[in-house]
């Protein structure tokens, strides 16, 4: 133990002699890290924020509006914002919540083939897994109404419901019944839409839903 | 590992570095982000590791309850454990959605996050942005400028994840079709209706059924525990009138309070702004504009053509009337100088601000008043009355909890305080009227230092403005009523329930003949009742009624010329058999343009809701979430 002031400030330079270099160097290293960090960070939320005000442009036109209104300008406009999103911002989320909207006005223009592409695209970007149910599903509607049926249900398959569904797969039962009832299999679509039924709570269930199965079902004949 | 052995062993170059980076990180980062690692502050939930806050959880319920009240809730009526649990489940669900935002790195970019602020007119006078007004405002919800960026930001990025997926929800048309023509479906429904009034007349009972049938339900026949309570109540609304004002009194108040009494000079100012672009610009542009209005040129006009404040150039530059102090923050505070020294109708020379420069024209002046007490006599005696009152509540409360306290009774506290000692009469936890409504009361009633130990009780908020002292007077025990007192009641449930048994029975029988092939007429006749018809029923429709329409659109559907059969017990007891002819979806070709773009929005807002719901769910069944107590 160091007794007196000069003995220590002794013992601070000796310190500093067998410490001083390596002590330097970490100050170097971490100086370097932290500010390398920064910036690295500061370029993010750059990209980030391009990323939003181009989301926020493309969809304050369709929230709460309706797109048979919206001019074919506005609908160029927005589309060539989900491009940019999807060509300069792909490393953000907002590429593909730009994709969604992209979807969505494809179908209100009766461009099934572009609202597949815009679906399809997300999966093979390894879209973010709490958003691939949904996107999972609108795709199967897509190509559904595109006549393809059996490919549309490959989608829905219990297989998939069983990868992709955390909560509620009455939304999957559902489609595959309305799958099923347009290939004229009505056995099956009564029983997806039962499956359906089942698995939502009773203040959740859709009275449309109810109307669908009731639809189908007939009094049985002896 | 302590500080010592650390040192002891630092001679390696790793440990070297690593107490060197310890070191780095304090001075980079500060204390503070080892002590909050230190000290855990007490939590109420932890959401995949991260925590909701006891500070976060009191704050969110104060806000609700404010909110509640202000909606006109009494708050007595407020179920504080539904109210908690509904606050810390959307804690949990925006904790969950902060963190789906950090992973997607949302984010909301100041320029457009200023817009919103800027723009709400909330945090604005006379129509402009005032940053004075923004920290007020705010202030008062409990957030400061910076905190309230925050959370404005925060819920900006929840509303893109909102409308992400509800948003772009669809439906493509040809389920669209589909529902819109089982919507419209029709169906042809006839009923019988069994009434079970003459049913009852022929349910026979003996004397012994009905014992059994008490004996089986007892508790139904429980009666409840009571307690008189007899009490001491304080309004602040009786001591209004029990104040003395003397003359001399009121006119000290008058004179303590006469600022409120008084009203400042009003002014209403229009301008014409140029912003700053930096050089010199601004001050050429408005300098010129000032000289065209010496030359005789319109401010109107001039302010229409050219004021850089959006808001107001439209008016001509009309700001509308204010009085001293709204420009006085630092940035106006010249503004506000100049304002209020112009003449009727001057317009002053250019005004430097921080936002650049202004001509400022005075369009009317309300001259200040400073009425004498005899011109607002009544209401300055009201206001004192009530200040003496609100004074007085409080000392009496007090008086009132010491003396409750010391007494063996109520007799002593309400005579020394010249109130009345008043009684609930027999009292429970139904009570629908009175004191014993609010939850407080009846259970410190029922409590064991006043109902056992015959104690007189502290004093019970009723409301702010509404204070009582309880005490026990008389307890009457839960009790199950004899048979003969209740024996009119047991056999009117006895004979419903029968009489409702047999509706039942006759109903299958009437199916069975039904399906058998009877005439439906003949099946009729056979049990005196008769067919109600109704064609094309919708699902939507006012008659039949809902419980029997329901029914009917649940039945299957008939084949070819055939009936789909079933029966509804209704809340009233009867039961309806129901047959279905006739099922006929709407056709899809008869559906307009209009009505089919109209029922795909309302489908795709529909199941966009859907859509986000179960997104909402995915993510809490996906979570780690423990609930701490």
């Amino acid at each position: 133990m160091a007794e007196t002031d000069e003995e220590q400030i002794e013992a601070i330079k000796i310190w500093w002699a067998e410490n001083g270099k390596s002590l330097l160097l970490t100050l170097v290293l971490a100086i370097g890290a932290v500010f390398g960090y920064r910036a690295w960070e500061n370029q993010a939320l750059e990209d980030a924020e391009t990323a939003s005000s181009l989301y926020e442009s493309m969809t304050v036109p369709m929230v709460g509006e309706q797109i048979i209104d919206l001019s074919a300008e506005i609908i160029e406009s927005t589309r060539s914002v989900g491009n940019q999103l999807k060509i300069d911002h792909s490393e953000t989320t907002y590429a593909f919540l730009g994709a969604l909207y992209m979807a969505k006005i494809s179908v209100e223009m009766n461009d099934l083939e572009s609202a597949e592409t815009e679906l399809q695209w997300m999966l093979d970007n390894d879209v973010e897994d709490t958003l691939k149910p949904i996107v999972l599903i609108r795709l199967a509607y897509v190509i559904a109404a595109q006549g393809k049926l059996e490919e549309a249900l490959s989608l829905v398959s219990e297989d998939q419901i069983e990868r992709n569904v955390k909560a509620h797969s009455s939304s999957w039962y559902e489609l595959q019944g309305d799958l099923y009832y347009q290939l004229g299999k009505m056995e099956k679509a009564r029983k997806a839409y039962q499956r359906a039924i089942d698995s939502v709570s009773e203040e959740r269930l859709d009275r449309t839903l109810l109307a669908k199965l009731e639809d189908i079902t007939y009094v049985s004949a002896e | 590992m302590s500080m010592q052995s650390l040192r002891d062993g630092s001679t390696g170059v790793a440990s070297k570095i690593l107490v060197g980076l310890i070191i780095i990180v304090f001075a980079l980062f500060g204390m503070g982000s080892i002590t909050t690692f230190f000290a855990p502050t007490p939590k109420v939930a932890e959401v995949n590791g991260q925590d909701v806050t006891q500070v976060e959880m009191e704050s969110a319920v104060e806000r609700s309850r404010r909110i509640m009240i202000a909606q006109n809730i009494d708050p007595l009526l407020i179920d504080e454990d539904a109210l908690r649990e509904n606050v810390l489940q959307s804690l949990i669900t925006k904790e969950l959605l902060t963190q789906v935002a950090d992973q997607w790195d949302l984010t909301y970019p100041d320029l457009l996050l200023d817009g919103e602020i800027r723009s709400t007119p909330a945090f604005q006078i006379g129509g402009l942005y005032d940053p004075k007004q923004f920290s007020l405002v705010v202030g008062s919800a409990g957030f400061s400028p910076q905190t309230y960026r925050e959370e404005l930001r925060r819920e900006k990025t929840f509303a893109q994840i909102a409308n992400a997926i509800a948003g772009s929800a669809f439906l493509p048309d040809k389920i669209v079709a589909r529902i819109g023509s089982i919507s419209g479906q029709t169906r042809d429904v006839a009923y019988l209706l069994i009434e079970i009034e003459a049913l009852s007349r022929e349910v026979e009972v003996s004397d012994s059924e009905l014992r059994d049938a008490y004996q089986s339900s007892l508790q139904e026949f429980q009666t409840e525990e009571t307690v008189d309570i007899e009490y001491i109540e304080l309004r602040k609304s009786d001591l209004f009138e029990r104040v003395v004002v003397t003359e001399q009194d009121l006119t000290r108040y008058f004179e303590e309070t006469r600022e409120s009494y008084s009203k400042e000079e009003e002014r209403r100012l229009a301008h014409i702004f140029i912003e700053h672009t930096g050089g010199e610009n601004a001050r050429t542009a408005i300098d010129k504009i000032y000289h065209e209005i010496r030359d005789g040129g319109d401010f109107d006009n001039l302010a229409r053509e050219n004021s850089q404040d959006p808001l107001s150039a439209s008016n001509g530059g009309d700001l509308g009337f204010s009085a001293r102090g709204v420009f006085s923050n630092e940035s106006y505070l010249t503004f506000e100088e100049v304002a209020f020294n112009l003449e009727m109708n001057e317009v002053s020379q250019p005004v430097e601000t921080t936002f650049g420069f202004h001509l400022i024209k005075v369009l009317a002046i309300e001259p200040g008043t400073e009425p004498t007490l005899d011109e607002v006599r009544d209401s300055v005696a009201k206001s004192y009355r009530q200040y003496l009152s609100d004074d007085m509540f409080i000392t009496l409360s007090s008086e009132l909890s010491e003396l409750a306290f010391e007494s063996v009774d109520l007799k002593f506290p309400a005579s020394s305080l010249d109130l009345t000692v008043k009684s609930t009469g027999p009292v429970g936890y139904s009570a629908a009227e009175g004191i014993a409504v609010n939850p407080e009361v009846i259970e410190t009633a029922f409590s064991k230092d006043i109902l056992i130990d015959g104690n007189n009780s502290d004093v019970i908020e009723i409301n702010t403005d509404h204070h009582v002292v309880i005490r026990v007077n008389n307890y009457e025990p839960s009790e199950i009523r004899a048979y003969e007192e209740v024996i009119d009641e047991v056999r009117n449930r006895f004979v419903r329930k029968r009489a409702i048994q047999l509706a039942e029975e006759q109903a299958n029988e009437i199916l069975e003949m039904l399906e058998a092939g009877s005439l439906t007429r003949y099946v009729a006749d056979q049990f005196g009742l008769g067919w109600k018809v109704f064609a094309d029923v919708k699902r939507m429709a006012a008659d039949p009624a809902q419980e029997i329409r329901e029914e009917a659109f649940s039945l299957p559907r008939p084949l070819e010329g055939g009936k789909s059969l079933g029966y509804a017990s209704l809340e009233s007891g009867d039961v309806a058999v129901i047959s279905v002819t006739n099922v006929t979806n709407y056709p899809e070709m008869q559906v307009s343009e209009e009505e089919f773009v109209s029922l795909s929005r309302a489908l795709a807002r529909k199941q966009g809701a859907i859509d986000y719901g179960e997104f909402e769910s995915a993510l809490l069944a996906d979570a780690t979430v423990k609930h701490t107590d």
